[in-house]
Parts: structure tokens; sequence; C-alpha cells
């Protein structure tokens, strides 16, 4: 593995692009599930005060 | 073959945004919209990285006498292989013979050749495909096998002698443009919108827009500028469209001046939504109009109709493979961008909604 890298240098280029990428996508994916919760939760909260206030 | 790219290249652009306006531009993403981009920016990014650059043998006999030397990949089809005493003789289609002094065993047409400088071990057939660096002998009119770059590549970028490995740099940096154009006319159709129903959510999708869009502008603006650098000698050269693309930015940094000079929500609502209709019109004649009836160093100027593999006036012109990635690498940028989106504005109403409970 080591010496197919050190022997082919644009491929060093490509892991790199592909973990910047990687380490990108999972930080959107993981804001993306926050933000499910915390809308979820809102609407929990909005909808049982609704109530009370019936 | 020419209609078929443009039909492809329309469903990059159209597909993506259709697709987020049926959804819901407001909504969570779906698992298929997520899944998607992933494929979609993992394989350009491989296949804008990966490919060889590939040239012919008139490249590399003209540059090997050029004073700053630099290898060429040269492109060939094995036609013929000749086991002699001490050389392995190749003969290529274009019709080229290159020496290789490697002997090595011979059974079924199949030679195994061990290339000196990384030691990899190739096997070539007949008929094959091989991007390769050569080394010209003037005297001797032939060359020498250096290194086997690769053998069938499933795609490869033409090389153009001003640009080498960066013409890679067109799947990453056009894109960027073209999407920031679709975010300013998305804003464009909110903003519409807005003053139609007045509704804040449409506010919030118009300058969430502008936002994300702004951040792609800056984005290739910078990457356009390391480029510049390397092809032009400076990172900044006031070239017609670099011009324009810093206008363009003026115009959608005053409009978040605008906006932030605002207390009154409906006040600010109404006015970046007229300034942002406004501004949209000077977006399509800076971007489209104003660089292509200048002389550029961009190409695609003025007197620049036939400008070669890269890009070019006729479609026809265009290399294939390097077209088929840069329209799935508009799509991916495409992707990405309404799911920023999505997040942008999902946040904002958020915030809406907790400022509405608290008031």
């Amino acid at each position: 593995m080591y010496n197919f890298l050190n022997d082919n240098s644009i491929y060093v280029v490509l892991v790199v692009a592909l973990i910047n990428w990687f380490g990108l996508f999972i930080y959107l994916m993981r804001t993306e599930s926050k933000l499910n919760k915390l809308e979820k939760q809102i609407s929990l909260n909005n909808s049982s005060a609704e109530k009370k206030n019936e | 073959m020419v209609a078929i790219r443009y039909v492809l290249m329309l469903l990059c652009i159209v597909l993506p945004i259709v697709l987020a306006f049926k959804h819901g531009i407001t909504l969570p993403r779906k698992k298929y919209w997520i899944i998607t981009t992933f494929v979609l920016v993992t394989s350009v990014l491989i296949f804008t990285i990966l490919p060889p650059i590939s040239g012919n043998f008139s490249d590399a006999r003209r540059l090997s006498k050029t004073v700053d030397f630099k290898n060429v990949d040269v492109s060939f089809i094995v036609s013929e292989i000749v086991y002699d005493d001490n050389e392995v003789i190749i003969s290529a289609i274009p019709s080229e013979i290159f020496h290789f002094t490697e002997k090595k065993n011979l059974e079924n047409n199949v030679y195994t050749i061990i290339s000196p400088k990384d030691n990899g071990v190739y096997s070539l057939k007949l008929n094959d495909k091989v991007v390769s660096t050569l080394n010209y002998n003037e005297e001797s009119n032939t060359y020498k096998l250096k290194k086997i770059v690769s053998v069938n590549p499933i795609l490869e970028y033409p090389f153009i002698e001003a640009l080498q490995h960066r013409i890679k740099n067109l799947n990453l940096h056009v894109p960027l443009h073209w999407t920031s154009f679709i975010a300013y006319l998305v804003s464009l159709i909110f903003s519409i919108r807005y003053l139609k129903h007045n509704r804040l959510e449409d506010d919030i999708v118009a300058s969430s827009a502008i936002k994300i869009g702004l951040i792609f502008t800056i984005l290739g603006t910078v990457t356009g500028m390391i480029w510049a650098k390397f092809n032009w000698g400076a990172y900044w050269n006031w070239d017609p469209r670099q011009t324009t693309i810093l206008v363009i930015m003026l115009i959608y940094f005053a409009y978040f001046g605008l906006r932030n000079s605002l207390d009154s929500f409906e006040k600010k609502a109404k006015l970046s939504a007229v300034y942002s209709i406004i501004s949209f019109i000077a977006v399509p004649v800076l971007m489209f109009i104003i660089p292509r009836l200048l002389p550029s160093l961009h190409p695609g100027g003025k007197d620049d109709g036939t400008t070669g593999p890269v890009i070019s006036t006729q479609a026809d012109m265009v290399d294939s493979s390097l077209a088929f990635i840069f329209y799935l690498s508009i799509a991916a940028f495409l992707f990405i961008y309404f799911w920023y989106l999505s997040i942008e504005i999902r946040q904002k109403m958020l915030e809406n909604k907790f400022r509405e409970q608290n008031v």
C-alpha cells in the first residue's frame, strides 16, 4: 500500500480530497439530523402549548 | 452525439432544480437526495483527479526539443509486439515504434513488462490502449518507454500545453459560478413571491439563497485566482470575467448591508425583495454578455470562437470525457447547494419561531 501510494502520487491527492469531502459530508449529515430533532421538539412543544390553552 | 450532450447538460442542470422544487426547498432533504449527493461528489472527485492526460506522438516530439522539457503522456493502441534479443519493440497506432529494453516471458501474445522507473508490472496485449510516458530520441527517431501511466483507461483528458493537469480545474471551478447563478435565480423567484403573497417564509428563502450563492461565488473566485496565478502569472488580472464577478459580489454584499441596516422585519423583507429583483437584472449581463463582448484571458471572449477541446462555441469540439464529468460536476454542486440552502432556511425558520414565542 505504501509503495503503491509512493509511486503514484496522484492517488495521494485523491485520498486527501476524498477525506476532506467525507468529513464535510458527515458534518452536513449531523447538522441535518440535529435540525430535524429540533424541529420535531419545537412542533411537539407548540402542540402541547396549544392543548393547554384550549 | 452533439444532441445527446445538450440533453445531458440540460438534464444535469434542470433535474436537481426540478427535484428540489418538487420536493419543497424548505423541507428536510430526503434520503435519496443525501445518497445522490454523496455518490455524485465522490465520483466527480475520483474522475476529475485520476484520469490520465494523454497527448499524441507529435506533442511528445515537439516538446522534447523545448528548453524546459516536460514529459508528455502519450496515448496509443498496441498494434504489434516484436520480441527481439534484448528489446521488446512495440508498434503503435498511430504508426510509431518505440523500444523497451526489458526481457520477459511471452505467452499467448501477452507481454509482461516491468517499467524501470517505478517497477510496476504491466501486462500488455494487442489492441490495448496505453497511456505512457515516453522519451523521444532525436537521433534514432524512436521512443523509449519510461513509465506506463495507465492501461485501458476509462477516461482520459486531452493534453493542452498551456494547461497540463490544470485542465482538471475546469470541473471544480466553473460549476461553482453556474450554481451561484441558479442561486440568484432562486432568490429572484422567491422575492417576487414575497411581494405577491407577503409571507415571511419567502423572504427567508430569498435571503438564504443569496447567502449560499455568495459563498459559491467567493469559492469560485478564489479557486479561479489560484488557477490564474499559474496560467496568467498573477492572482488578479482585471480580466473582464474577474471584474464582472467582483461587481456581482459587491452587489450582493450590498444586499446584506441593506438588510442589516433595517430593524423592522416587514420593511427589511420588502426592501430586500425589491433590491434582489433589481440586482438580478444585472447578473446575466455581467456573467454571460459582457465577458463575451470583450477580449479576455478566459476562453470564450471576443474573437475567440475556437478555443479547442476544453471549451468551445461548437459543442462537438469539446473533449467528450471532459464534457461528461463537467456536466456531472454541475449536478453535484447543485445538489450540495440545495442541501445547504434547506439547512440555512430551516435554521432561520427555527430562529423565527423562537422569536415569535418569546414576543
